[in-house]
C-alpha cells in the first residue's frame, strides 16, 4: 500500500494532467511503467507485444483521466487498463471455458515452496503455465490482487478465478518438482 | 544469468522496466490528442518533429560519450561488445552532452584527415578497396541517424547506430596504424 | 649486388651470426627451438609461409630480393624473432619470400604489409596480421586471430572446438571446418562461415553478404549483426533452438520447422521473425538495418 505522501504526489500529478499537462503525466508514466510492463510481460510472454501493451494502455489512460475518480487507486486503476488492453490483443475466439476441478475447501495458496528455487526457473515455470491459471497466479499471486478485483479484470467469475489460481498452483508444483504450498 | 533462489512467488520483482524507453510513442499520441482538442487548425501543434530531431542529436551524444571515452584498441573486441546503447539524456545534460558531441566529432574529424593521407601512400587497387569500405561505413552511419531522426526510440537502430560507429572508429585506426611493424 | 655491399654483409655476418642472408638473394638458416615455443615474423612485401614440422628447431629459407637489407633470426628463451629488415628511409617494397619451418607445437604471429601468408600443420596458437596480402591458414590452436584490412582471408580448421577470431575490412573471408567459438567481423567483404558444431559465433558485417551453415550446440548463443549486407543463416540443431530476428527495412524469409515473420510494432517499421522448437536451448539473434535476412534450421 502507498504511503500518504506518495498518494498525495499522485493525486497532484493527475490533476496536472487532466488539464492537459503532458509532463505531469510522463511522471506518473515513469513512476508506474516497471510494474505495468512487468504485469504485461508476464500476461503476454512476448517483449515486443508487453511493449505494445504498455504504451496501449498509457495512451488509453490519458484519454481517460476525467473519468478516474482521484480518490481510487491509480495504480489500479492503471492496472485495470493494462489487463484490458492485453486482453484485447490476444488473438482468436473468446477464451474457451476451462473445466477445472472444484477445488472444495479452498484455502488460500500462499505460493511458497519446499524449498528455495531459482529465480529464472520460477519465471520459466510461470511463463509456461496455461493463459487462465498463468493470469490468475500473475495477478493473485504476484501482483497481490484479491480474487474479487482480479477476477472483474480478467472479466471472469470470482469462482472460476480462484480455480485457475488453484489449478496454477498444482501445475507449478509438477514443473517446479518440489512442493508449493 | 542469475542465480537468486526465492522462497515464494512474492518475491519475484514486480517492477520489470521495459527494454527501451517507451514514452516517446506515447507522447506523440498525447500531443495528437491535445492538438485535436485545440484548435484544429494552423495553430495545430508539430512541436513533436522538433523534439525528435532533439532527441535523435542527444542520443548520439550519448553514444559519442562512449565511443570518444573509450577509443579502444583496434584489436579489443570483447570490450566493444561490452559497450551498450544508451538511452537519450535527460534535457539537464543536453550543454555537457553537447560538448561532448563535439569532441567525438573533432577525433573522428581528424581521424578521418589521417586514414586520407595514409589512403594516399597506399597502391592504387588497395586504396581503392579499402576506400570503398570506409566510405560503405560512412553511409551507413548516415543511413541509421535518419531512420533514427524518424524514429528514436527504436532500439535496434540505436544498437547498430552505436556498434556501426564504434566498427567505424575500429577500422580507422586500423587502417592509419596498417603497415607499421610491430616486431 | 655490388661487391661494397657484398663485403658488408659478410662483414655483418661475422660479427652478428644470427643475422645474414648466407648467400645473394637466398636465405637459409637454422636454429635450435622449444617444442612448444613463440614464433614471430614480420615481413613488409613478398610472402611468407609456416609450416609445422616434427623437430625441434626453426629453419628459414627463402629469397629476398636487392632492397631487402637483412634477414634477422633470433632465439632465446624459447622465443624466435624472425624479422626482415629493409633499409630505413626506403620507401619501395623489398621482397622476401621466406618459408619457415617450426616445430608443431609452436605458436606463431606473423605480421605483414603487403607480404601473403600461409600456415600449415601449425597446432599452436596463432596470429596472423597481414594489411593487403591474402592470408591461407590451417587453423587448430586455441585462441587464434586472422587479421587482414584489404586481404582476402581463407581459414580451414581442424573441426576441433576452438575460439577464433576473423576479421577484414574489405577482404572476403572464407572459413571451413571450424568447430567451437568463433568471432567474424568485416565491413564491405562477404564472409562464407561452415562451422561443424558452434558453442558461440559473434559476427558483424556492415554491406558485406554473411553466410554461415553450422550445427548449434546445445545451448549455443549466436549473434550476427549488419546494417545493410544480406545474412544467410542455414543452422542445424536437433535439441531446441530459439531464433530472434530483427530487421528495420530488409526482407527476412526462410525454412522453418515454426515461427512466421510479423511487424515489429504497430508504431513504426520493422519486421521480426521469432521461432522457438524444442527446449530452444540454442539462442540466435540476427539484426540488420536493411540487410535480407534468410534462415533455415532443417
Amino acid at each position: 500500500m502507498k504511503a500518504d505522501t506518495v498518494v498525495d504526489f499522485d493525486v497532484a500529478l493527475i490533476e496536472r494532467a487532466r488539464k492537459g499537462d503532458a509532463k505531469a503525466f510522463e511522471r506518473l508514466y515513469r513512476e508506474h511503467v516497471g510494474r505495468v510492463h512487468g504485469l504485461c510481460l508476464r500476461m503476454t510472454r512476448n517483449p515486443d507485444t508487453a511493449a505494445d501493451c504498455v504504451q496501449d494502455a498509457f495512451i488509453k489512460a490519458w484519454k481517460a483521466l476525467p473519468r478516474f475518480e482521484a480518490r481510487a487507486s491509480f495504480s489500479t486503476w492503471l492496472h485495470r487498463i493494462a489487463v484490458n488492453t492485453v486482453l484485447e490483443k490476444r488473438r482468436g475466439p473468446a477464451r474457451a471455458e476451462v473445466s477445472v476441478e472444484d477445488p472444495g475447501e479452498y484455502e488460500e495458496p500462499t505460493m511458497v515452496f519446499d524449498t528455495p528455487v531459482e529465480e529464472e526457473e520460477l519465471e520459466a515455470a510461470i511463463e509456461s503455465l496455461p493463459q487462465g491459471a498463468r493470469d490468475a497466479l500473475v495477478l493473485c499471486g504476484l501482483y497481490g490482487y484479491e480474487h474479487q478485483e482480479a477476477a472483474s479484470m480478467l472479466g471472469i467469475a470470482v469462482g472460476t478465478c480462484k480455480a485457475q489460481l488453484h489449478r496454477a498452483r498444482g501445475l507449478l508444483k509438477d514443473r517446479l518438482e518440489r512442493g508449493v504450498r | 544469468m542469475t542465480t537468486r533462489r526465492v522462497k515464494g512467488i512474492g518475491e519475484l520483482p514486480r517492477d520489470i522496466p521495459p527494454a527501451r524507453d517507451l514514452w516517446p510513442a506515447i507522447a506523440e499520441a498525447i500531443q495528437a490528442d491535445l492538438a485535436m482538442k485545440a484548435v484544429p487548425d494552423s495553430r495545430r501543434r508539430v512541436g513533436w518533429w522538433p523534439a525528435v530531431g532533439l532527441a535523435a542529436s542527444v542520443a548520439l551524444v550519448a553514444v559519442g560519450v562512449f565511443i570518444g571515452q573509450n577509443l579502444l584498441q583496434p584489436d579489443e573486441p570483447q570490450a566493444l561488445a561490452r559497450m551498450q546503447p544508451l538511452a537519450p539524456a535527460s534535457d539537464a545534460g543536453t550543454v555537457k552532452a553537447s560538448l561532448r558531441q563535439a569532441q567525438y566529432d573533432n577525433q573522428r574529424k581528424q581521424l578521418w584527415a589521417e586514414v586520407q593521407a595514409k589512403l594516399n601512400t597506399m597502391p592504387p587497387a588497395e586504396r581503392e578497396k579499402v576506400g570503398k569500405s570506409l566510405a560503405a561505413l560512412k553511409q551507413s552511419i548516415q543511413e541509421i541517424q535518419d531512420a533514427l531522426g524518424h524514429d528514436p526510440a527504436n532500439a535496434l537502430l540505436q544498437e547498430l547506430l552505436v556498434s556501426t560507429s564504434q566498427e567505424e572508429m575500429r577500422v580507422l585506426t586500423t587502417v592509419r596504424d596498417s603497415g607499421r611493424q610491430e616486431l | 649486388m655490388r661487391e661494397s655491399r657484398m663485403n658488408s654483409l659478410w662483414a655483418l655476418c661475422t660479427l652478428v651470426p644470427l643475422a645474414c642472408a648466407a648467400n645473394e638473394g637466398s636465405v637459409d638458416r637454422k636454429v635450435a627451438a622449444d617444442a612448444k615455443g613463440d614464433v614471430l615474423i614480420s615481413n613488409v612485401s613478398g610472402s611468407v609461409d609456416v609450416r609445422g614440422w616434427d623437430r625441434n628447431e626453426i629453419q628459414v629459407t627463402g629469397q629476398v630480393d636487392e632492397d631487402v637489407e637483412r634477414v634477422d633470426v633470433e632465439s632465446s628463451g624459447g622465443r624466435t624473432v624472425i624479422k626482415v629488415i629493409l633499409p630505413k628511409g626506403m620507401s619501395g617494397d623489398g621482397d622476401a619470400m621466406l618459408e619457415v619451418q617450426v616445430p608443431r607445437g609452436s605458436s606463431v604471429e606473423v605480421s605483414a604489409v603487403s607480404a601473403d601468408i600461409s600456415s600449415k600443420g601449425v597446432l599452436g596458437t596463432q596470429r596472423l596480421k597481414t594489411v593487403s596480402g591474402e592470408i591461407t591458414a590451417e587453423v587448430s590452436g586455441d585462441d587464434s586471430e586472422v587479421r587482414s584490412v584489404s586481404g582476402d582471408i581463407t581459414v580451414h580448421g581442424s573441426g576441433k572446438a576452438t575460439s577464433l577470431r576473423v576479421s577484414s575490412v574489405s577482404g572476403g573471408l572464407d572459413l571451413t571446418n571450424g568447430a567451437g567459438k568463433l568471432d567474424v567481423v568485416t565491413v564491405s567483404g562477404d564472409a562464407r562461415v561452415h562451422m561443424g558444431d558452434s558453442s558461440e559465433i559473434t559476427a558483424r558485417t556492415t554491406s558485406g553478404e554473411f553466410e554461415l551453415h553450422t550445427r548449434l550446440s546445445k545451448d549455443a548463443r549466436v549473434s550476427i549483426e549488419s546494417v545493410s549486407g544480406d545474412l544467410t543463416l542455414d543452422l542445424g540443431n536437433s535439441t531446441g533452438l530459439a531464433l530472434e530476428i530483427e530487421s528495420f527495412s530488409g526482407d527476412i524469409a526462410g525454412c522453418l520447422a515454426d515461427g512466421k515473420v510479423e511487424q515489429v510494432s504497430k508504431y513504426g517499421p520493422g519486421t521480426r521473425l521469432n521461432s522457438r522448437t524444442g527446449d530452444g536451448g540454442a539462442r540466435v539473434r540476427a539484426k540488420t538495418l536493411s540487410g535480407d535476412i534468410e534462415v533455415c534450421d532443417r
